[in-house]
């Protein structure tokens, strides 16, 4: 594909190791996007696990989390 | 004594093909420097879009597993007898494939089972998800987190190899022919030894600066998650003042595995010799899923043990054990997230490529 360009097809006569290393670069930069993602769900999940089983008495959590905790609340009230 | 002149010339003809690789590689410099904004956008928008349809996404790959799974049974079960070629050549017998097809549509009701009773905390998984990715919006420096400690072990990396070659120096030069050139130093055992644990060294630094971003991320979204006003700073206080040796500790674990693991390759006979054909792939193939197991629990231990030495401040080996019970508490939730963390890494990377 690079070798059909019109500024490439006389300059670049074998692009296999150019292939490889842009790979390489969206492999890493791919991974530290997701690793930052992954972590953060593992982070942001035990944070919300220690704090259901706390008691979540102090009111503080992401707005979007705030039914599950109620929910989880009312559930350990009826155990 | 070959010179420096010689040697080129006599490596000329073998390396002539090398060299319009790396010409293409100075002629095309700017298509790698656009290809990383390129994936930085591309990382954004899968962030994205698992943001807007986390819970979509989780029903869907429920489905197309159910889906493939059914497809499965139904195409073993109609295929006939005596097949030579294909999937289906290894089921010529009736019962085995009435019992593969079984087991297919067992599974299948399983996780339709799993999906009617744990509804919600799929529901859960998916909101974890979508607040993760506002996480991740909301602090957009964390991002560079593991970039910075990609950067300081590459720096190390250098050292470390200078300190090898140092180590490697210590044997007695010997002529010989036809060999490598480092084959011309003869090491005692106790360089041996040293090599040894200069490699576990290595792996444990690694793992070290992995364990270390881990921290710092799961420090900031513990922090955010109780809207401090300051996360990042706040983690990185705590980290340097009181956590440093549980990540060394948490580290040193992971070194440990991939350490025996590299001495399991290196000296464990070779399966080769003692079984042939489909044994010897069933062999091979339950090494990888043992250390990929191995490996993949006390990562997911670890991370877990990172949050809770952020939120209760206990040592390493008390958090590894709480936050194991925590999540074993909630296995669906758990498994649900975990699954989705590798379908998401994977997603990404394939788009990349």
């Amino acid at each position: 594909m690079i070798q059909n360009i019109g500024a490439y097809s006389t300059t670049i006569q074998d692009s296999s190791l150019l292939l490889v290393v842009v790979g390489l670069l969206s492999f890493a930069v791919s991974c530290f996007f997701m690793g930052v993602l992954s972590d953060s769900m593992e982070g942001i999940f035990m944070t919300y696990l220690m704090d259901v089983d706390a008691g979540a008495d102090d009111g503080k959590c992401p707005p979007e989390l705030r039914d599950f905790i109620d929910e989880a609340q009312r559930e350990q009230h009826y155990k | 004594m070959p010179t420096s002149g010689t040697i080129a010339a006599t490596i000329a003809p073998a390396t002539s093909g090398y060299a319009t690789k790396f010409e293409a590689l100075a002629f095309g410099w700017h298509l790698i420097l656009i290809a990383i904004p390129i994936a930085i956008v591309l990382s954004i928008l899968v962030m994205i879009l698992v943001r807007l349809t986390a819970a979509c996404f989780i029903y869907l790959l429920i489905f197309l597993l159910i889906g493939t799974l059914l497809t499965l049974g139904i195409y073993v079960w109609t295929q006939p007898v005596g097949a030579t070629t294909g999937v289906t050549s290894m089921f010529n017998s009736n019962f085995t494939r009435a019992v593969f097809s079984i087991v297919c549509f067992i599974l299948a009701g399983a996780v339709l089972l799993f999906v009617c009773c744990y509804r919600s905390r799929i529901s859960l998984a998916a909101k974890i998800t979508q607040v993760s990715s506002i996480f991740v919006a909301k602090q957009c420096l964390i991002t560079l987190v593991p970039l910075v400690m990609f950067l300081i072990t590459l720096a190390w990396l250098v050292l470390w190899l200078l300190e090898a070659f140092g180590f490697y120096s210590l044997g007695t030069p010997v002529s010989c022919t036809q060999c490598y050139p480092y084959q011309h130093f003869n090491l005692p055992t106790s360089v041996y030894i040293l090599l040894g644990v200069h490699v576990f060294y290595l792996l444990w630094i690694i793992f070290y600066m992995i364990g270390a971003s881990e921290f710092l991320i799961c420090g900031t979204a513990c922090e955010w998650y109780f809207q401090s006003e300051t996360p990042f700073r706040s983690t990185i206080k705590r980290y340097f003042g009181k956590h440093v040796g549980s990540v060394c500790a948490g580290s040193f674990l992971l070194a440990l595995i991939g350490f025996i693991k590299l001495l399991y390759t290196l000296l464990a006979p070779d399966p080769d010799q003692n079984h042939t054909g489909a044994v010897y792939y069933i062999r091979k193939c339950c090494d990888c899923l043992c250390w990929f197991c191995i490996g993949k629990l006390f990562d997911l231990l670890n991370s877990g043990a990172y949050t809770w030495i952020n939120m209760a401040g206990d040592s390493y080996c008390t958090s590894v054990w709480d936050a194991a019970a925590l999540r074993l508490k909630n296995p669906a939730a758990s498994g649900v997230l975990y699954v989705l963390q590798i379908v998401n890494m994977l997603l990404c990377r394939s788009l990349q490529f």
